[in-house]
């Protein structure tokens, strides 16, 4: 397969399809995690700036 | 069913009750065998401890294409036919609807990943998965920008090349309006 036709493929709805199970389903609990992970860090940093918040 | 063929047998001996009663408690057993493994472990340790040591189900494209398949996301099977998976390395999780595939990637043979599903109600193997994967030949993959950027950079991932959308390849714009206009960002495993 030639190059633009593979680049083409991506930008169909089986591609994205694909990418979207693998977000909703597969890494669900794996992106929650680092989701949850990134709301504490954001919090702790709010926090060490504006330590009176606590 | 068990327990109903032990509970009839039992009715016909000599003394039913205790006959029936030891088939009760062995149905109750089988039951629970069921959601655990037989040394007590919980079903989601006894996949990852099958996939962490590489005891995959010797399958036919067919029967990897029946696990990958009772996913909700059927338009994403298209790429997926039985002929094109014929050409792949088949990696599926004994008894479980869960796995992955590898393919050529140019002039590399099964390096690219690709077809990874979990279809079972097991979840959280996600990374796993992914290292079972790299562990097995496994270097390249691509997905859109966005929440899997962090998750395989993590597994060892390094972004190679990125392609933005490009409005060319969706001339009505319908690809747009549903999925938006990520860009593809392609991957490398670092340590491969």
């Amino acid at each position: 397969m030639s190059e633009p036709d593979e680049i083409k493929k991506k930008f169909t709805p089986a591609y994205a399809e694909y990418q979207k199970y693998l977000q909703e389903v597969v890494f669900a609990d794996e992106i929650k995690k680092l989701e949850e992970r990134k709301k504490t860090n954001e919090i702790q940093a709010v926090l060490q700036r504006e330590p009176d918040k606590k | 069913m068990r327990f109903k063929q032990f509970y009839k047998e039992s009715l016909t001996r000599s003394n039913p009750y205790s006959r029936s009663k030891v088939a009760y408690y062995e149905s109750l057993i089988e039951c629970l065998d069921e959601a655990f493994t037989e040394d007590g472990v919980p079903e989601r340790e006894q996949v990852v401890n099958i996939i962490r040591n590489d005891q995959w189900e010797d399958v036919t494209p067919d029967q990897f294409r029946k696990s990958l398949s009772s996913s909700k996301h059927k338009e994403m099977l298209s790429d997926y036919n039985t002929s094109e998976l014929a050409k792949m390395k088949l990696f599926k999780v004994p008894g479980f609807d869960i796995g992955f595939a590898l393919k050529d990637h140019g002039d590399e043979p099964f390096t690219e990943i690709v077809a990874v599903h979990n279809n079972s109600p097991i979840r959280g193997i996600g990374d796993d998965l992914v290292q079972a994967a790299v562990r097995n030949g496994g270097k390249y993959l691509d997905h859109f920008e966005g929440m899997l950027d962090k998750l395989y950079s993590r597994n060892g991932f390094v972004e190679y090349k990125r392609v933005p959308y490009n409005p060319e390849y969706d001339p009505d714009g319908s690809f747009k309006n549903k999925y938006g206009a990520a860009s593809v960002v392609y991957r490398v495993h670092k340590g491969s």
